[in-house]
């Protein structure tokens, strides 16, 4: 901590009563004063043989984005950045159509074929569209994470607090959290989820929830340790802690956990119910699927992206295409 | 009691509540009187340091060198002899007690208690005209003293290890916090007043240092060469960059001139005690003090030779000069029971291969003998303050008064001292690292040589040298006015500091992370960053020179450094990318580059990748959670 001093004494002296709009005025309700989370013993992640797949560079995207978690997939479409290091092209993988963006932004909440970022000149992108629409209520309300974007609605994350809104409306519902930045919410509508931080003192990490149509936030996994890097597909949800990438029907609350040093840069990739990860073992990182398909080899591989067959990658600076020669939602 | 008096005191305790429930209450709910309030706390601290200092000072002169309080500039010498023996009590009192608020406000009791033996110092009193001047031209430094840190120096070092030492209520050093193993002369002080005042009692102290330093040189020239002498010496530093950018940071360049100026004054006048107290103390505050120190002490000891009675003149001299080092030896002491090299940081790193703490020749325009003879010119007309090449700016006028000084000096024997103790000074800076603020110790000699050759000038040749310095203004000033205006809104509490840091800071997003989501308990190690001072966790390493500690901890460790950072209970690393350039380098060859800069970074990056967890990133910057094994 700083030094202690008259003048700091005197300006938190000033200060009292003219906290930040977004400050919880309370302390935020622990995950130990709150019923545990429900949650059934996890089952070992089975991962099958990798399948026959093929992979190809992406030089067209070989240029460093502001936010390194890009370039990633927005259902066929990958969104990348040019010299200026904004997300300001996209490419059909299929079609191989290039659009560039109008207007583009630092950082993005992806979702199929869209692209959404808050800010006067951005919005929602439909692709091929390459002008965003104007879209929503809390521009420039200091995210400090990029948004979850699944339609009809946005989830955003900022100091103290948790919000969400429909990408037409203009009216957004928030709750006090505290979220973790940098850490992107996860949102399956109408449920956010995010890293949360309020009891990091006493057992790490958390990832919480809210659906704003049920109640106020809740705690989803609250175990000792870090759980970190939170992604939602249709009904499961993944995230990673110490022990490794776990998968969650939230659905079912059944669970399963693979072991592995996962989540210490980048976080999983879900479509659907399969999951990809960055690992790293033995000073080697490689990119791994729970359907199987893999990127791994002579050098460092991660930032997985996944999308139907398409597992985006990055080795060294370059983007690759891992293409598998079949695909579909396998259960865990 | 009288009630005319008690009714007074009434109305002026009621007015300053009224005014202070004013900015308590301010119904817009913005914190404009913060600032202003912790401006004052500063303000009300330095100006304490300050006069604590003259009454020591006094109080030592008159028992060490009487005569020294005789004349005009008694209080200059005071307050100088004061800031010495501050910094030389600060050691052990720290050493002892720690490094404390009470600590710090016992010593300035027992500073002031000088006061007490009634030391004949006349505090200055200048006048209205030259008080407006002063105070129009030190809006700029009021406004970067009212604003939050972002200046790189004080950053890594000036405020950052005073904060850092009273939170861990102890002297520190070594190879984990290189800066603390400097002589700390002026930044035991500098600690000693920020626990009293905040960071701005340290910035406002120097501040002060400063006034006394130009009140002191325009006294000195009226004194010895007239009016116009007196105007010109101090328009010389205030119209140069490199004096201004710092005034209102807490810095220790001006302190240094401040004390450099004393002992040439001293010299001239042949008050060896004052000299060698000013000359000790301007080594402890800061190394580049000797830049004019061995100068005088050369000239002294040639002229001493010259002279009749050589033996005891020579005598005198090296007893003065002796007393000057046992003022700063004490540094050297300290590091000596550390185990450390004696001028630890500046060398003392070759643990760890053949490390060096700076590469002199990144610096200016060259060190062939043509670079050298070109030096006035270069200085003058190509430095810039953004780049090597000086990294800063002067007047030009002391380039147009160089033959009237030179001319000065064929007449005047104050005036040759000074050219000659300049123009040594100058080549010896030349042979060094040529980093324009590391000059400024040198720069109230040059300009009172200037202002010597100015006052022989008629005038209609005044009027040019006028000329040349207001053309000189726009780009040293230039600088300071864009600082100012940035600094503005945030200083006069139109901007929240938050706003202000993340507009000037690219590593804020990254050290706000750190502030407000690291664990209470955590404990960050800086590699390659050095924003240590607005970081509210205890931190280890950070930049100094080329990223030096960083460079060095990864040379020494290898592939085990983040293992010994976890075992040394770091918790955290705030890591930025630096992407070294060659061209930066020019003078290392492609092998030493790379051994040197491009593979620690690297094989850090790598190791980051493989032993810790990224928790955020923004731009560049990224704070890592080390995971122990």
């Amino acid at each position: 901590m700083n030094a202690p001093s008259w003048g700091r004494f005197t300006a938190v002296l000033l200060s009292v009563g003219c906290a930040a709009p977004f400050s919880p005025a309370q302390p935020l309700p622990s995950a130990h004063s709150l019923p545990a989370p429900p949650a059934s013993e996890p089952q070992v992640l089975v991962i099958p043989p990798p399948p026959a797949s093929s992979r190809r560079p992406l030089p067209a995207f070989r240029h460093a984005c502001r936010d390194s978690r890009f370039p990633a997939l927005a259902g066929p479409w990958v969104v990348g950045c040019g010299p200026g290091g904004r997300l300001d092209r996209a490419e059909h993988l299929e079609t191989g159509q290039i659009v560039e963006l109008d207007s583009p932004p630092d950082s993005a909440g992806l979702s199929e074929g869209q692209i959404f970022a808050q800010g006067d000149e951005h919005g929602l992108w439909t692709l091929p569209d390459p002008l965003p629409r104007h879209a929503s209520s809390l521009m420039d309300q200091g995210e400090i994470a990029p948004p979850a974007l699944q339609d009809p609605g946005v989830a955003s994350l900022h100091e103290g607090r948790v919000a969400v809104f429909l990408i037409r409306d203009s009216h957004a519902l928030t709750r006090e959290a505290d979220p973790l930045p940098w850490f992107p919410p996860a949102l399956a509508w109408p449920t956010v989820y995010w890293v949360d931080g309020r009891d990091q003192a006493s057992d790490g990490l958390d990832i919480w929830g809210w659906n704003h149509r049920a109640g106020p936030p809740f705690p989803v996994v609250t175990a000792p340790g870090d759980q970190r890097h939170v992604a939602s597909s249709e009904t499961w949800l993944a995230w990673i802690d110490d022990d490794g990438i776990w998968l969650q029907d939230h659905q079912s609350h059944a669970r399963w956990l693979h072991r592995a040093d996962a989540g210490f840069r980048a976080g999983p990739s879900l479509w659907g119910s399969v999951a990809c990860w960055e690992e790293r073992t033995a000073g080697d990182i490689d990119v791994r699927c729970s359907d199987g398909l893999e990127a791994t080899g002579a050098g460092d591989q991660g930032w997985p992206s996944r999308w139907g067959p398409w597992l985006l990658i990055r080795q060294g600076d370059l983007p690759w295409l891992v293409t598998a020669d079949a695909a579909g939602e396998v259960a865990p | 009691m009288h009630p005319r008096l008690i009714g007074g005191a009434l109305m002026a305790t009621w007015a300053l509540g009224v005014g202070l429930c004013f900015v308590r209450m301010e119904p817009s709910g913005t914190t404009a009187g913060a600032p202003w309030l912790a401006a004052g706390a500063g303000f009300g601290a330095a100006v304490a340091g300050a006069l604590a200092c003259t009454g020591a000072g006094g109080a030592l002169l008159a028992r060490l060198d009487p005569s020294a309080l005789d004349d005009h500039l008694g209080w200059l010498r005071a307050l100088g002899a004061g800031l010495v023996l501050w910094g030389l009590l600060s050691w052990p009192a720290a050493a002892l007690l720690g490094v404390h608020p009470w600590v710090g406000s016992a010593l300035l009791i027992l500073l002031a208690a000088g006061w007490l033996l009634r030391p004949a110092v006349r505090l200055p009193r200048p006048g209205p005209g030259v008080l407006a001047l002063g105070a129009l031209l030190a809006i700029p430094a009021v406004l970067a003293l009212l604003s939050p840190i972002t200046d790189t120096d004080e950053l890594y070092y000036h405020l950052a290890l005073p904060a850092r030492m009273l939170d861990q209520g102890a002297l520190l050093g070594g190879a984990w916090m290189p800066n603390g193993s400097r002589p700390l002369a002026l930044h035991l002080p500098y600690a000693w007043l920020m626990g009293l005042g905040g960071a701005a009692a340290p910035r406002a102290f120097h501040l002060l240092l400063a006034g006394a330093l130009l009140l002191g040189i325009r006294q000195r020239a009226i004194q010895w060469w007239g009016r116009s002498a007196g105007l010109a010496a101090p328009l010389l530093l205030l119209g140069s960059l490199s004096f201004m950018s710092t005034l209102g940071l807490a810095y220790a360049d001006i302190p240094t001139a401040l004390l450099v100026l004393i002992a040439t004054d001293a010299a001239l006048s042949g008050r060896l005690p004052t000299l060698a107290i000013a000359a000790g103390g301007a080594l402890a505050v800061k190394y580049t003090g000797v830049l004019g120190v061995a100068p005088l002490f050369a000239v002294l000891g040639v002229r001493a030779f010259l002279q009749p009675g050589r033996g005891r003149a020579l005598g005198a001299l090296t007893l003065a000069g002796l007393a000057a080092l046992a003022i700063v030896a004490p540094w050297w002491l300290r590091n000596l029971l550390d185990g450390l090299h004696p001028l630890f940081p500046f060398a003392g790193w070759q643990d760890a291969g053949p490390f060096v703490f700076q590469f002199p020749h990144k610096y200016g325009m060259g060190h062939s003998l043509a670079a050298t003879l070109l030096l006035p010119w270069n200085l003058t007309m190509h430095a810039e303050h953004d780049s090597m090449v000086f990294l800063g700016r002067i007047s030009p006028a002391f380039l147009a008064l160089a033959p009237a000084a030179l001319w000065a000096a064929w007449r005047d024997a104050r005036a040759r001292l000074l050219v000659v103790v300049a123009l040594c000074g100058l080549l010896l800076w030349s042979l060094g690292t040529q980093w324009l603020r590391y000059l400024l110790p040198l720069l109230p000699i040059a300009a009172l040589a200037a202002a010597a050759g100015l006052a022989r000038l008629p005038r209609w040749a005044m009027a040019g040298v006028a000329a040349c310095w207001l053309l000189g203004l726009p780009a040293n000033l230039r600088p300071v006015l864009a600082t100012a205006r940035s600094q503005a809104p945030v200083a006069l509490g139109l901007e929240a500091p938050e706003v202000y840091l993340a507009r000037e800071q690219s590593a804020w997003p990254a050290i706000h992370w750190i502030n407000q989501h690291s664990p209470a308990d955590a404990k960050v190690a800086l590699l390659y960053s050095w924003q240590a001072a607005l970081i509210e966790r205890p931190w280890v390493l950070g930049s100094v020179e080329d990223h030096v500690p960083t460079r060095h901890f990864l040379a020494l460790h290898g592939d085990h450094a983040l293992q010994r950072l976890a075992d040394a209970g770091v918790t955290h690393v705030l890591w930025s990318r630096v992407n070294f350039l060659h061209k930066s380098y020019a003078f290392l060859d492609d092998a030493a580059f790379e051994d040197q800069f491009e593979r620690p970074e690297r094989e850090l990056q790598e190791a980051l990748q493989r032993d810790a967890v990224l928790m955020f990133e923004h731009g560049r910057h990224a704070v890592y959670k080390i995971q122990p094994r």
